[in-house]
């Protein structure tokens, strides 16, 4: 546990060091930054667009922002880069459902393995299918919620900070999440 | 704390499956509990549905995605940085100071600001005059 933690402690130290470079103007510190956490926050985005085109699009907005305004992160609020960043790219998506409402359900999810047999790809594609729009279906805060802690693994700490809510209303709408998920799949779960 | 299956639930939904890494408060607990059928079950629905959340895919990013990114702003300026806090911070950063060592000096710098920015006391033209014109009306009294 604790190699992890000084790991995370370097880690948030060197992204504020990035970032004043960012804030200078130096390009290369801004290389760095979206080397190292681009994937990461498209993951993020992917998970609320559910589109490849999209959540690049997304990524790309946050980040041109950051760079063409680096006075939007202040370190003297003592938040970590990657807490206030997941925060603008989880607004940026909400502002983007906000604008194209309403939500379409996804029919198909692409992603399979090629070593699949035929049968259990379809298979597997339906509970792709299931998965996605029972989680589409999440009221907006509990999809939040959902994607930080389950799918990013952030504490329920930091989650509640990127969302600003209290730690006790972020685990509310986890647990709910995962209660409406668990009822709302209730025939795949029984299947697995 | 005595928790019911009801409770038992709900932690299960928040914790997960994994009862042994449950936060301290309610650990001793869930591990009570677990002894019982009906908490098995629903241990292994929440690992079932855990399973199946897992299996929702995320498509890779295109090639070269943070080069895209990087080649996008290649060209913009940066509007600057602005603000004495600002200022501060970058040259701050520049030591990658501590937060206690940041703020001790934050303060310092702010105390000397508020210190140069307070207005010296002056005499102004009009006290002058007024003056002037109390010696000529009531030159009497001098």
């Amino acid at each position: 546990m604790q190699p992890q933690r000084v790991a995370n402690d370097w880690s948030y130290q060197e992204d504020a060091w990035l970032l004043a470079r960012v804030q200078k103007g130096e390009h290369d510190a801004f290389e760095t930054l979206v080397r190292r956490h681009s994937s990461r926050f498209y993951r993020v985005a992917y998970r609320f667009m559910r589109n490849r085109a999209g959540s690049e699009d997304i990524v790309q907005e946050a980040f041109v922002k950051l760079w063409e305004r680096p006075g939007m992160w202040q370190a003297e609020k003592n938040v970590a880069f990657t807490t206030w960043f997941h925060r603008v790219v989880v607004n940026l998506c909400l502002d983007h459902h906000k604008k194209k409402r309403p939500l379409p359900l996804i029919d198909e999810v692409q992603i399979m393995d090629e070593r699949q047999s035929q049968e259990e790809d379809l298979l597997e594609n339906e509970r792709q299918s299931l998965v996605a729009r029972a989680i589409a279906l999440l009221p907006e805060r509990q999809r939040v919620a959902l994607n930080l802690c389950f799918y990013e693994g952030l504490s329920n700490e930091e989650a509640a900070r990127i969302m600003g809510v209290r730690l006790k209303a972020l685990q509310s709408l986890l647990m709910r999440a995962k209660l409406a998920l668990k009822d709302n799949l209730k025939e795949e779960v029984e299947a697995l | 704390m005595k928790i019911n299956q009801k409770d038992f639930a709900r932690y299960l939904a928040l914790y997960g499956p994994a009862v042994e890494q449950w936060p301290d408060s309610v650990r001793a607990e869930g591990l009570r509990m677990r002894q019982h059928p009906e908490a098995a079950a629903l241990i292994g629905q929440q690992s079932r549905l855990e399973t199946l959340l897992r299996n929702y895919p995320v498509e890779p990013p295109r090639a070269g995605f943070a080069e895209r990114i990087i080649a996008a702003t290649k060209y913009a300026t940066p509007s600057p940085v602005s603000g004495f806090g600002a200022w501060l911070h970058a040259a701050l950063a520049e030591f990658m100071l501590p937060r206690p060592a940041f703020a001790l000096a934050s303060l310092l710098a702010l105390g000397f600001v508020i210190g140069l920015s307070a207005p010296a006391p002056t005499v102004s033209g009009d006290d002058d005059l007024s003056l002037q014109t109390y010696l000529e009306n009531d030159g009497a009294v001098l």
